[in-house]
């Protein structure tokens, strides 16, 4: 055990310090869930890509920077320090990117992998239907096989990003006699072809963060079939493992948010009772403790070790510490806690996140459905 | 930056792990208590002879010398097994004070038997009568005093297999062997270190009760099926396997700033302490509730546990004073807080 970056771990954060420090504008961009915002992030994807900056954990010749976990940590700590713009592409980059990586034919790499890393193709999620939320096996919607096409029949909905998107990538049940989580395949959908119809939904902050997608008689070419036909469950299930896991919510983001708390507690201290002090606290101790969690965890897979439904642990622990830290916040400032165009206090990023904070324990698997998981797979409890 | 431990250290934790398995039961636990006798001289022998209690002990003192991670490793497994001979308080405590003083190393000729520290954040002897010596730490000096020359009074604990005794002293040299002043770091070192092995035995305390917890639910029976297929009490013991998964990695740091004399290990060890205050309660709280009645009960072992935890909770850095230091730390730091800082 050896606990503390090394000189070029050192060095390499210098070098992505100064590049943002040179390049994340002044001024924060619109939200990327409305028009311009979106167009905004896009162009911020492909400044970050000018950098060599977009998809620093993919290998070299894919046009990452083949970083390793650890530098990957180091990156995020920068970005969260420099306030860079969200990650628009984070359904390509994050989940989509390391499945092609994964499952995806060198076609399909050379097609879609350099289109993402430029911002040129923003990916949508297509997991969820009306019917097949917390249980996705039962997905309908149908994607038949018709000489060197699917054709696409039915619904998706609460697609993240997708009101503006490019593409979406989900699972479609492609045999007709199969259920539950047999028959299905995942396919990758461009949102432009025909038949396909977006309804964006207005999120709790009155942005459309996600959508609804119809397909009618939607025809997709077969060479943007993932894997094998029917082989999609397996292929999402890893997915779903890049998602709950380090990769898309990395401490940075959290141990920023309870530094923000601390700052905004320290300041209004004198007027607050000791259950937020001790509020205060727990957010700070459990941002810290999710991070050592993750450096560790890191450090295991960097040795070879595997993580499986242990990254359910986590995804439970990030989204109530964060509910907690915004809960805590507005309970700070108070009356003006509802103010949502207040600049003082940081309070109009304060309401935002605390919106956004309760659909952590919801997306990418509720929190109910990852006890499920930890019960039985990691403690060995009956189904 | 490797977070990992090294194959000797899980070897040798997984040899101790064997040891305590089979010479660490709930029996014989239970069997030292109806003698009134929880120490096991016997036992203490052989955590000698396994190279147990001079672990971290240093080498030119005949010990092995190794890390205190590597001892925060063992001690957590003393945790899991309730084991009820002070070996984690020899590691972290006496043997430290060895290690980093020469005038107790000097007055410390049998360095493998037990040596009782008092601290006011745990002021009470452990297990009286096994010890020759007794090391008392002032706020800033360090007494070490015969432990046949006191006298004192027992205490009941409510874990029966810590035998307490408190001393006042009737004078103040009574045994005093030696004082030693000006030595108020090293008791700020030992009292750090008091607080990373108390937090060690929680997490094994906590990872022990869970298990007991997750195995009687598939054992228990109604509604024609085992309770633990019902979600209330999977998601129960699930929320108790989260807060234990996040109380390690803080533990793991704090005994390696401790090892590596970082600036910030007081720091460390109250985070490691908390969070192994926090994943004992709930898992003793939602293991006891999976439990049901029996659980209530003196005859079912869970309660060796949970009782444990109770005291390890209280000595060595309770709640209240954690928390009034961290904070305080906080205020002070406040421009060098955030992710950028976890490392430093």
């Amino acid at each position: 055990m050896k606990i503390g970056f090394s000189d070029s771990q050192k060095k390499f954060r210098d070098e992505i310090r100064g590049w943002l420090e040179k390049n994340v504008p002044k001024i924060p961009l619109k939200s990327f869930d409305t028009k311009e915002g979106f167009e905004e992030h896009r162009e911020w994807e492909k400044k970050l890509n000018s950098g060599n900056w977009s998809m620093v954990t993919w290998p070299k010749q894919y046009g990452g920077r083949g970083l390793n976990l650890i530098e990957w940590l180091i990156f995020e700590e920068e970005y969260y320090r420099a306030k860079a713009p969200a990650r628009v592409n984070q359904n390509g980059v994050f989940l989509l990117g390391p499945t092609l990586m994964e499952y995806g034919s060198d076609k399909q790499k050379e097609k879609f992998l350099s289109a993402m890393a430029t911002g040129e193709h923003i990916w949508s999620q297509g997991w969820s239907e009306p019917g097949a939320g917390s249980d996705m096996a039962a997905i309908r919607t149908t994607a038949f096989k018709k000489g060197d096409k699917y054709i696409i029949n039915g619904q998706k909905t609460w697609s993240s990003r997708a009101a503006f998107a490019d593409w979406t990538f989900g699972l479609f049940r492609s045999d007709p006699e199969s259920e539950r989580h047999r028959g299905l395949s995942f396919i990758l959908v461009p949102l432009d072809a025909e038949g396909v119809t977006v309804r964006p939904i207005p999120q709790l902050d009155g942005e459309p963060g996600f959508a609804e997608i119809y397909f009618d008689d939607v025809e997709v070419d077969v060479s943007n079939l993932l894997g094998g036909e029917g082989k999609g469950w397996s292929i999402a299930m890893a997915t779903a493992g890049f998602e709950r896991g380090l990769m898309l919510r990395s401490p940075a983001r959290f141990q920023e948010t309870a530094s923000k708390l601390l700052s905004l507690y320290f300041k209004n201290k004198d007027n607050l009772s000791g259950s937020i002090e001790s509020k205060v606290l727990q957010s700070w101790l459990r941002a810290e403790a999710y991070a050592l969690n993750i450096y560790q965890t890191a450090s295991n897979l960097m040795a070879g070790k595997k993580i499986g439904p242990e990254s359910s642990l986590g995804k439970v622990f990030w989204s109530e510490l964060d509910h907690q830290m915004h809960q805590t916040a507005l309970d700070i400032l108070g009356v003006s806690s509802e103010l949502e165009e207040v600049v003082a206090d940081d309070v109009a990023s304060w309401i935002k996140g605390y919106m956004f904070s309760y659909s952590g324990p919801i997306y990418a698997g509720t929190n109910e459905i990852q006890k499920n998981i930890i019960a039985e797979r990691l403690l060995g409890m009956p189904r | 930056m490797n977070f990992t431990f090294s194959e000797d250290q899980e070897i040798f934790r997984d040899a101790f792990k064997k040891y305590l398995e089979s010479n660490v039961t709930p029996e014989k636990i239970r069997s030292g208590w109806e003698d009134n006798m929880p120490f096991n001289q016997a036992r203490w022998h052989e955590l000698e002879e396994l190279g147990i209690l001079q672990s971290n002990l240093d080498e030119k003192y005949g010990g092995l010398g190794l890390d205190l991670v590597t001892s925060c490793l063992l001690v957590e497994e003393m945790g899991y097994y309730a084991l009820p001979e002070p070996a984690a308080e020899q590691i972290f405590l006496s043997n430290l004070l060895i290690n980093k003083s020469i005038d107790i190393a000097e007055l410390i000729e049998e360095k493998n038997q037990f040596i009782g520290v008092t601290h006011s954040l745990s002021p009470n002897i452990l297990f009286l009568d096994n010890s020759s010596k007794q090391i008392n730490l002032g706020e800033d000096s360090i007494s070490i005093v015969s432990s046949k020359d006191i006298n004192g009074k027992k205490l009941k604990s409510s874990d029966p297999s810590r035998d307490l005794t408190n001393f006042i002293f009737e004078n103040s040299d009574s045994g005093l062997l030696q004082t030693l002043n000006d030595q108020k770091s090293l008791v700020n070192n030992v009292a750090t270190s008091g607080m990373v092995m108390s937090a060690a035995i929680l997490v094994g305390l906590s990872r022990k009760i869970l298990d007991l917890a997750t195995a009687y639910t598939l054992d228990r029976k109604q509604f024609g099926k085992p309770i633990g297929s019902f979600q209330a009490v999977k998601h129960m013991l699930a929320q108790a396997a989260i807060e234990i998964e996040f109380s390690k990695a803080t533990l793991y740091r704090a005994a390696y700033s401790l090892d590596n004399d970082n600036p910030l290990q007081k720091l460390h060890a109250a985070q490691a302490k908390l969070q192994a205050i926090d994943a004992c309660e709930m898992a003793s709280r939602n293991s006891m509730q999976a439990h049901g009645a029996m659980g209530y009960t003196w005859e079912m072992d869970l309660h060796i546990f949970i009782r444990r935890g109770w005291s390890y909770k209280q000595v060595w850095g309770n709640k209240s004073l954690l928390e009034n230091y961290i904070m305080n730390q906080l205020e002070k730091d406040l421009p060098k807080l955030g992710s950028t800082y976890t490392f430093l």
